[in-house]
């Protein structure tokens, strides 16, 4: 009742995504619907193959549903083209991914203000912006540094800052602590926490890791392209959401690589 | 297995391979096309002293394709670069190096095979093209040109040792190289260029040392066709060679890092993306930017003056020798007398003679006016020569020259501005009794005597010298002849008179008292020809590899720049945007080394106009903006094809949509 009360972000309406042609066809996603509410931190699990980086995919726009409906902030995206779609991405949406996917040619700061550039807003105001970020996510003192010049850690905190600097409706992230070891992975969690509770933003994250997907409030299980199960933290601890995580893993038949 | 392996994978990356492809191709073009020039029996018969033409033209293509050879590599080393991740997978999965470099050599030998059968037809055209160029700055008729076996094997040959130099190249990277790097790229970085500041006063350094040269140049040149002394200068070249250099050096470590400071410039669009790659590929290939834009001035400025040679060459013919054929005939300087009458017969049948103007040389034995001049002090002073005002009213008139009236005066005309050096205005000349008073000083006049310069009298004046030059202008009825036949002929009955004289042997004397108009065209024909042809092929070889490497550069580091795009795109970035960044970063890229010597076009025509003016040549002067025009015109339409081409290759590549 409370949830419906809520504005939704993201609604995913009956998705349905095919690869290939003629005889040789497969289903990527099979039908999937549900909804991510403001300020809501969920995560995505599932086996290899099940359909996870499909689904993030297309609610990031990179690339297209064969069938079905996403709305974000009540915006129809299956019908837009193709510029639309590029500054919807660029104002609504943030990306963190597994390998930081920080420009090598740019320092620290330019890579977190570039998505203001884009945007053509006032290089003074990009600055404020660019120090407010910085100094939220821990990154003041890297700006002028090369990304070749901060640890895996540091890295992906310049991303998360790159991904907030906009205030986007909704941050995706692609296992955004894949690359990392599992005390900076850890950390990352708690970033992304602290974004989501004292920055007020939506997160949706792709992981394979229970540990990492007890961070969230949320959890939706992915098998051969379904939403096969669903857990919400509620006031459980975080320790009750892994253990919870755990067990719907192993209730899905083990496929799912949890560590 | 390697050709059938490599001939799957030249296939499968014909995009790659494209501008390699047709840098080969077109080098080999021009290389058979200048080997088959070189070996053609048009150059030996038309072309006097055809043999060292033909050495020339040799050492010229050596030195080229030495050039071409160390440009291959870097281009071959760009495709092995390109592609070291694959070559990476390779070793990892077992294959040796050896293997790997035997894959890459079959690739490039099927490539250069195909490229060698591509550009030995293309060539074959270029041949007939550049026969055609030939003959027509010959004057003769243009008739298909047989192709020569040695213009073949010599661009083989010259095509497999330039393949060979390339490959050890190749070799000794992957030689080299260790795995990581293969698989992780060279992890690229930024480096940061220390003292930006410091590299822009290089910048313009440079470029004021650049402009110091050409006014120096300039000057020089000015003081020299004024009769003075200017020193050598080589130094100028030198020091303008070093400025292109440190200009480009210092652009690309300067301006890309000072404009990144601007907050104003960085905040708008992709602009800081494209400056840091800018930054990136500017300041590491410095070097190679300043050899480039040499090349590429060398091919302009080359192109240009061979241009203009030839353009001011007909002007300057008249400007030398006004009349059709002129009789030199001084009583102390003569080698030996060709039988005047003999030699009317052969002017009148190989020429006709419309004209006959006879004119005379007097000398007191004094040297009155020499003695004003500054060589006089240096012992190389002859006597005074003197000109009736009616004989040089004569030989002005055919010329279109109005008549001059001396009365109680004389005119001083020079043959070059040294003439007009001493102050002649307040010299009074006294002689038989009479006062000549300063008439003017000529310099303008068209030149009829190999004389420092003559003074004109009034014909009363010359009653009591020495006549001791009788001589003829000849104006012939044809327009064109056989000018060599004429010497030729002419040499000979002054060679059979000098038999019957001297006793000699026989052998054409070195000096004719004869000056035959078409025979200097017909000679000066020849050096040209080889000049614009060796020009010609000289600039588009240094214009192709210049602009063969920035397009190989380019799409070298499409593969970094492919995942660069990539996380644009996510960011936002919609197809047209970064189309317009990756125009800006490769258009920008392309355009450093070019700039320059497309600027350079407009100094070169202002400097050559000037010449021309200073040489009385008008017609000429105006045809030197013109050539300027479409040399910068043909040049820039090239590089526009070369660069399009690259672009469309890096914006399929990397540009997602």
């Amino acid at each position: 009742m409370e949830r419906n009360d809520k504005e939704k972000i993201l609604e995913i309406e009956n998705v349905t995504k095919y690869y290939g042609s003629g005889t040789v066809v497969t289903k990527a996603l099979d039908g999937i619907s549900f909804d991510v509410e403001k300020g809501e931190f969920t995560a995505i699990m599932g086996a290899s193959g099940s359909g996870k980086s499909t689904l993030l995919n297309v609610i990031s726009t990179i690339d297209r549903v064969s069938s079905g409906e996403i709305r974000v902030e009540g915006r129809q995206l299956t019908g837009m083209g193709e510029n639309d779609l590029s500054v919807f991405r660029r104002d609504r949406l943030g990306f963190i991914f597994q390998e930081y996917n920080l420009l090598d040619t740019l320092t620290i700061g330019e890579n977190i203000v570039l998505p203001l550039n884009l945007k053509k807003l006032p290089p003074e105001k990009s600055a404020q912006e660019l120090q407010r970020v910085a100094e939220a996510l821990g990154v003041a003192e890297q700006l002028d540094k090369f990304p070749y010049e901060l640890s895996g850690g540091q890295r992906q905190r310049a991303a998360c800052a790159r991904a907030i600097v906009t205030t986007p409706a909704l941050i995706l992230g692609d296992e955004p602590t894949g690359a990392l070891d599992s005390a900076n992975a850890k950390n990352l969690m708690k970033t992304f926490q602290m974004m989501n509770r004292s920055l007020g933003s939506t997160i949706l994250m792709v992981t394979h890791d229970a540990l990492m997907g007890s961070y969230a409030d949320r959890v939706l299980f992915l098998k051969d392209g379904k939403i096969w199960s669903e857990i919400h933290r509620g006031d459980r601890s975080r320790q009750d959401m892994y253990r919870e995580i755990w067990a719907v893993s192993a209730a899905l038949g083990g496929e799912t690589d949890v560590s | 297995m390697y050709l059938n392996l490599a001939v799957r994978n030249v296939k499968r990356q014909v995009g790659n391979y494209l501008i390699y492809f047709m840098t080969v191709s077109l080098t080999v073009a021009l290389l058979f096309a200048i080997n088959n020039v070189i070996y053609s029996r048009e150059l030996a018969v038309f072309v006097d002293r055809g043999e060292g033409a033909r050495t020339a033209l040799k050492i010229l293509v050596a030195a080229i394709s030495f050039v071409v050879a160390f440009v291959l590599s870097y281009a071959t080393s760009f495709l092995l670069k390109r592609r070291k991740r694959e070559f990476g997978t390779y070793l990892t999965l077992g294959m040796d190096r050896r293997d790997i470099l035997s894959l890459f050599l079959a690739e490039t030998f099927v490539i250069c095979g195909i490229a060698l059968g591509a550009g030995l037809t293309a060539g074959g055209f270029l041949f007939q093209g550049l026969m055609a160029v030939m003959m027509k700055l010959l004057e003769m008729d243009f008739s298909m040109s047989p192709y020569s076996l040695e213009g073949l094997l010599r661009t083989v040959a010259l095509t497999v040792g330039i393949f060979l130099v390339a490959s050890l190249a190749s070799g000794i990277y992957l030689k080299r190289v260790s795995i990581y790097d293969l698989i992780h790229g060279d992890r690229k970085v930024e480096k940061r260029v220390k003292r930006p500041g410091l590299w822009f006063v290089v910048t313009a350094a440079a470029l004021g040392g650049m402009a110091a040269c050409g006014i120096l140049f300039w000057k020089s040149v000015d003081i020299s066709l004024r009769g003075g002394t200017v020193d050598s200068m080589e130094y100028l070249l030198a020091g303008f060679i070093l400025c292109v250099m440190l200009f480009h050096m210092g652009a690309a470590k300067s301006i890309v890092f000072l404009l990144l400071r601007s907050p104003r410039v960085c905040g708008r669009g992709a602009n800081t993306f494209v400056l840091r790659q800018l930054s990136g590929s500017l300041s590491v290939n410095s070097v190679m930017f300043g050899c480039l834009a040499l090349l590429m001035s060398l091919a302009v400025v080359g192109t240009n003056f061979s241009f203009i040679q030839k353009a001011a060459q007909e002007e300057a013919l008249y400007v030398e020798w006004p009349y059709d054929i002129m009789y030199y005939s001084n009583k102390y300087h003569r080698e030996g007398a060709v039988p005047l009458e003999e030699a009317e017969r052969s002017i009148a049948e190989y020429a006709g003679i419309r004209r006959k103007v006879l004119w005379r040389i007097f000398e007191t034995g004094e040297q009155e006016f020499y003695s004003r001049t500054w060589w006089y002090e240096e012992r190389m002073a002859p006597n005074d020569s003197f000109m009736t005002a009616s004989d040089f009213n004569a030989l002005m008139a055919p010329l279109g020259v109005e008549p001059v009236a001396l009365e109680g005066q004389f005119m001083i005309v020079g043959s070059d501005a040294k003439a007009a050096e001493p102050d002649w205005s307040g010299m009074v000349w006294e002689h038989g009794g009479k006062r000549y008073t300063f008439h003017s000083c000529r310099t303008d006049y068209p030149k009829i005597s190999y004389l420092y310069f003559y003074i004109v009298v009034p014909d009363e004046a010359v009653a009591d010298m020495e006549c001791v030059e009788e001589s003829r202008a000849y104006l012939t009825e044809k327009q064109r002849f056989d000018g060599i036949a004429l010497h030729r002929e002419l040499a000979r009955l002054l060679s059979a008179g000098a038999d019957e004289d001297w006793g000699g042997d026989g052998e054409e004397p070195q000096r004719l008292e004869f000056e035959i108009r078409e025979y200097h065209r017909q000679e000066e024909n020849n050096v040209s020809a080889i000049l614009v042809v060796g020009a010609l092929f000289a600039s588009a070889v240094f214009l192709l590899l210049a602009m063969a490497i920035l397009a190989l550069k380019t799409l070298s580091g499409l593969g970094e720049d492919k995942g660069r795009y990539e996380i644009l795109f996510r960011l936002g970035m919609g197809q047209r945007e970064q189309a317009r960044a990756l125009f800006g970063q490769t258009f920008f890229f392309f355009i450093a080394p070019f700039a320059l010597p497309m600027a350079l076009s407009v100094p070169m025509a202002a400097f050559g106009a000037h010449v021309m003016r200073m040489e009385g040549m008008e017609a000429s002067a105006e045809a030197v903006w013109l050539i300027a025009g479409i040399v910068a015109g043909v040049t820039a339409l090239l590089y526009l094809l070369y660069y399009t081409a690259s672009y469309l290759i890096a914006r399929r590549t990397v540009v997602r949509d």
